[in-house]
């Protein structure tokens, strides 16, 4: 469920003139805020791995419960979603190793629940990881691919896997890489102009799918998406400048727009060759290295054309060179195609 | 949505292949240290694009230095006259009054109305017979409490269209009520650059005539006829709409969706 108010919906308080308004970036990583157990392979080497839980699964204990894999192919799309053979010996007392994918969690838990099946832990397949579902009596939880192919091999070469889960389990973050909407603008992003065409947001920066601390009551890490994240993430920025240029500076929000880096556009489902909208993304993806090092200045920030009424064939900037060597400029137009408003 | 409504489109807009045009007065330029330049660049719009359907123009002047360091200058403007933009969705969901039935017995106005675009200024004022005021050119007896509302945003469009909603129950944001009598509502919404002295920089709309007797009662004039109202009230609720609170709850609940499924 996202915002996708469209044009024309820059949003208050941000959209003021003298306020900097930040536009979200989706994370290029999906974190999750995962649980920590612990494995054995032939009862040595105890290694952690993370595990994501079924939301309605509370952790549980379990000291040396074996791995048993359904089938040592890391790449069949649809593991687990036929009824067993028959001859497939009592599964209680064992945790069952399925890939993720083709029909649905809980289709998987009941197969192999017919078979006495009390835990089990799906590794994932190509999408970002998600918690699973699970069925009443059957403790389910989901690893990353990359846990599920160690251990698929482990099995495969006869070897014998031991999980071991405390029911007050340590936290640990696991991700996904993000290839569908990473590094583009979160469409949840508002877009302007504003009511009196002026071009917001400034900048850019991460905002959809960010990790960070939380209140220990509530988990003490969470996940969460909106310019809400993206905007300490330039307060942070700041700080840094400050901490570069003394704090008595005062930082024109030019520095941010000018030196961000333009993304292309992404509609939630795919990137695209070309450039997303100034109205959407302001300047781009903040550098935080250039904000803080570029010796050259650019003002104004942004240059708003206003309207056909209020046009002004002659738009001026300047160029400031406050290093301390002569630096040569080009210039060029980078022209994004006309966007209809209605 | 596209180009059969009114209402700004939804995420992601059309594209159209215009873009501006922008020439600089020299390519390149070596600035010494400490210096600054002005560079004033040529800027037009293209001439061939649809202007009622509200243009945005924009991107970028690529600025790159011997230091290696790169700039991206933003521009963005409209390739229309944002004064002739309408506001006030008249043809689709013109303003209406119709009567509200307050759970605690009294009746009082419900004035709707739908905003393609947003307004600086939003006036409600009440017309009739007593002392006037004069409003940008208009006498009145007052406005409903609350207006005039200043930066209205417009409204949205997400499954359903939503609207704007004021109630009236005879009394005047002077906290005066006014007597049994005949009233009018006139609406009025200041285009984007209008002047907001300017009776003609509004857009307006006058209500039918509504007739209060024996006190707190509102009964809208019957030559401007209650039946019609009626059945425009009926007409409206087979195309449901979003209020605003609605809307309100709607937000929080896809801001709770996205804290809930990161």
């Amino acid at each position: 469920m996202i915002l996708r108010l469209g044009v024309f919906f820059a949003s208050t308080p941000s959209n003021g003139e003298n306020v900097i308004s930040i536009g979200s970036v989706t994370n290029t990583i999906t974190p999750s805020v995962a649980l920590e157990g612990k494995f054995t392979v032939d009862d040595e080497s105890n290694s952690t791995f993370a595990y994501l839980p079924a939301r309605e699964t509370l952790p549980i204990e379990i000291s040396g419960l074996p791995l048993y894999a359904l089938d040592f192919n890391t790449s069949n799309p649809a593991d687990g979603c036929s009824p067993l053979p028959a001859n497939t010996s009592n599964l209680t007392g064992q945790i069952i190793l399925i890939r993720r994918g083709t029909c649905t969690f809980v289709s998987k838990i009941e197969n192999v629940q017919q078979l006495g099946a009390k835990h089990v832990i799906f590794y994932n397949n190509e999408s970002p990881l998600t918690q699973p579902l699970t069925v009443t009596g059957v403790f389910a939880s989901m690893v990353t691919a990359e846990q599920g192919a160690q251990w698929i091999s482990d099995l495969s070469e006869g070897k014998t896997i031991k999980l071991y889960l405390s029911d007050t389990p340590n936290k640990s973050i696991i991700s996904s890489l993000n290839n569908i909407t990473g590094g583009t603008m979160s469409t949840f992003s508002s877009w302007s102009p504003t009511y009196g065409l002026n071009i917001k947001p400034e900048v850019s920066a991460p905002g959809g799918n960010i990790l960070s601390t939380y209140p220990i009551d509530l988990g003490s890490y969470a996940i969460l998406s909106g310019t809400s994240m993206a905007t300490p993430y330039i307060s942070g920025i700041l700080a840094l400048y400050m901490e570069a240029h003394g704090s008595n500076v005062t930082l024109n929000s030019s520095i941010l727009s000018t030196t961000a880096k333009p993304l292309p556009f992404n509609d939630g489902t795919q990137t695209y060759p070309y450039l997303a909208p100034v109205i959407q993304q302001g300047g781009g993806l903040v550098d935080a290295y250039a904000v803080v090092h570029y010796t050259t200045k650019i003002n104004p920030g942004v240059l708003p054309l206003n309207d056909t009424v209020h046009f002004n064939q002659i738009v001026s900037f300047t160029i400031s060179n406050e290093g301390v060597t002569d630096v040569f400029y080009t210039f060029e137009h980078v022209s994004f195609s006309g966007l209809i408003s209605r | 949505m596209g180009n059969n409504t009114s209402f700004p489109q939804l995420f992601p807009p059309d594209l159209i292949t215009e873009s501006a045009a922008v020439i600089f007065p020299f390519d390149n330029l070596t600035i010494r240290a400490g210096e600054v330049a002005v560079v004033n660049m040529t800027i037009s719009f293209p001439s061939t694009v649809d202007s009622k359907r509200i243009p945005i123009i924009s991107g970028y002047i690529n600025i790159e230095s011997s230091k290696n360091e790169s700039f991206h200058l933003p521009y963005g403007g409209v390739a229309c006259n944002m004064k002739e933009v309408k506001i006030t969705d008249f043809d689709q969901y013109p303003p209406e009054i119709s009567i509200f039935e307050s759970k605690l017995g009294s009746n009082q106005i419900q004035f709707e109305w739908r905003m393609l675009m947003g307004s600086s200024i939003v006036r409600l004022d009440i017309r009739g017979s007593g002392t006037q005021t004069e409003a940008v050119g208009v006498n009145i007896l007052g406005s409903i409490p609350n207006y005039p509302s200043y930066f209205m945003s417009r409204n949205s469009f997400i499954s359903l269209p939503s609207s704007y909603t004021a109630i009236w129950n005879g009394s005047l944001n002077s906290s005066v009520q006014v007597p049994d009598g005949n009233y009018t509502i006139l609406y009025r919404a200041l285009k984007i650059f209008g002047d907001p002295n300017n009776n003609d920089d509004y857009e307006n709309y006058t209500s039918p005539v509504i007739r209060i007797v024996n006190g707190p009662f509102i009964i809208i004039n019957s030559t401007t006829s209650t039946t019609t109202t009626t059945t425009s009230a009926m007409n409206r609720s087979q195309h449901p709409v979003t209020s605003s609170v609605e809307l309100f709850i709607f937000l929080i609940l896809t801001l709770f969706c996205q804290i809930g499924l990161p």
